[in-house]
C-alpha cells in the first residue's frame, strides 16, 4: 500500500501537478466542473423521482443521466490526479477514506441499477425509483461535503 | 476569513513591536504570540515537502516539532524564495497563524525570515 502511494506520488503526472501553477488551478477547476455536473444533475433528477413537480420522469432522465455520468467520470479522473499529488497524506485522512468508499459505493450501485433497470431506470417501478433516488441524493451530497472538508482537516 | 484578515492587519501594524516583545520569550519556548494573535516561531527545518496544494515544513523549535504550512510553488516564488532556501538544516523564523489549539503545533506561515531576509507570502495583507 505504501509502495503504491509512493509510486503514485512519484509518477510524472503527479510531479507535474505538484509544481504547476495554472495547471493545478485548471485541474481543480475541472474537478469542480465534474462535481457541478454530477451533483447538479443528481439533485433535480432525484427530487423529480421523489415526486417533485409531478413531471414526466423519462425525458428529464434522458438529459440528466448522461450529464451525471460525464460529471462523475470527470470528477473521478481529475480527482485521481489531485489525489496522486499527495497520495500518502490524503490516504491517511479519514475524510478522504470515507469519501472514496462512498464514491465507490455510489458508482458501483449506479452501474448495477442501470444494468438491471435500464439507463433511465425505465424498467423499474415508481416505488423502487423513488427509494434509489433518496439514497442517491443523500450519498452524492455526502460525497460533496466530504470533498469540501478535505481542505479543512488536512 | 474576515476575522483572519483583521487579525493579520492588526498583526502587520504591530509586527515591529510584536517581534521585539516576542524575542525574550523565544529564548525559552521557541515560539511566542505576537500582539496580533499570530505567533513567531524560530527553529531548524527538519523536513521539507513543497508543492500543491501547499508546501509543508517540519521545524524543530527548541525540541518541539512544528508543522508549518507554507505557500504553493507560485506563492513561495513570488515572495522571492528560490529552490534551496527552504531546506533541511536551515534556521528559519516564521510568523503566521497557529491552529486554534497551540498544542497541535501546527501553523500557517505568512512571513518567513531566513538569515535576516524577510519573505512575505501575503504581501497584499501587510
Ligand atoms: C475517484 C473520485 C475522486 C477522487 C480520487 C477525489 C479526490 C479529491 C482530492 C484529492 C481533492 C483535493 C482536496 C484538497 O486538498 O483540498 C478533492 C477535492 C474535492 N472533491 Fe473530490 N475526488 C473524487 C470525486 C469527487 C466527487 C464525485 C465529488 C462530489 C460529488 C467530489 C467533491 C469534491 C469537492 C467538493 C472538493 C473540494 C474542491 C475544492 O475545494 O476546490 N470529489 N477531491
Amino acid at each position: 500500500m505504501e509502495g503504491l502511494l509512493a509510486a503514485l506520488e512519484g509518477s510524472g503526472l503527479a510531479t507535474w501537478a505538484r509544481g504547476a501553477r495554472w495547471g493545478y488551478a485548471a485541474l481543480s477547476g475541472a474537478h469542480v466542473l465534474g462535481i457541478a455536473l454530477l451533483v447538479g444533475a443528481m439533485v433535480p433528477l432525484n427530487l423529480v423521482r421523489l415526486g417533485l413537480g409531478r413531471v414526466p420522469q423519462e425525458p428529464i432522465a434522458r438529459v440528466l443521466v448522461p450529464a451525471a455520468g460525464v460529471g462523475l467520470a470527470l470528477a473521478a479522473a481529475t480527482g485521481a490526479v489531485l489525489f496522486a499529488v499527495r497520495a500518502s497524506e490524503y490516504a491517511a485522512l479519514a475524510v478522504v477514506q470515507a469519501k472514496l468508499i462512498l464514491v465507490a459505493l455510489g458508482t458501483a450501485s449506479a452501474l448495477v441499477l442501470h444494468a438491471a433497470y435500464g439507463w433511465f431506470m425505465e424498467r423499474a417501478g415508481a416505488r423502487r425509483r423513488a427509494i434509489h433516488a433518496g439514497v442517491s441524493l443523500v450519498l452524492w451530497l455526502m460525497v460533496l461535503a466530504l470533498g469540501r472538508l478535505i481542505a479543512f482537516v488536512g | 476569513m474576515t476575522m483572519t484578515r483583521r487579525t493579520t492587519l492588526a498583526t502587520a501594524l504591530a509586527t515591529g513591536l510584536g517581534l521585539v516583545l516576542a524575542t525574550p520569550a523565544l529564548a525559552h519556548h521557541g515560539w511566542a504570540w505576537t500582539t496580533g494573535g499570530n505567533i513567531v516561531l524560530t527553529g531548524i527545518i527538519r523536513s521539507v515537502s513543497l508543492g500543491n496544494p501547499h508546501g509543508v515544513l517540519e521545524v524543530d523549535a527548541e525540541g518541539e516539532l512544528w508543522t508549518v504550512e507554507v505557500g504553493q510553488p507560485w506563492r513561495n516564488a513570488r515572495a522571492g524564495l528560490v529552490d534551496g532556501d527552504l531546506a533541511e538544516g536551515v534556521e528559519v523564523t516564521i510568523e503566521g497563524e497557529p491552529s486554534a489549539d497551540p498544542d497541535e503545533r501546527l501553523m500557517k506561515a505568512e512571513r518567513i525570515t531566513i538569515a535576516g531576509k524577510v519573505y512575505e507570502l501575503y504581501p497584499a495583507r501587510s
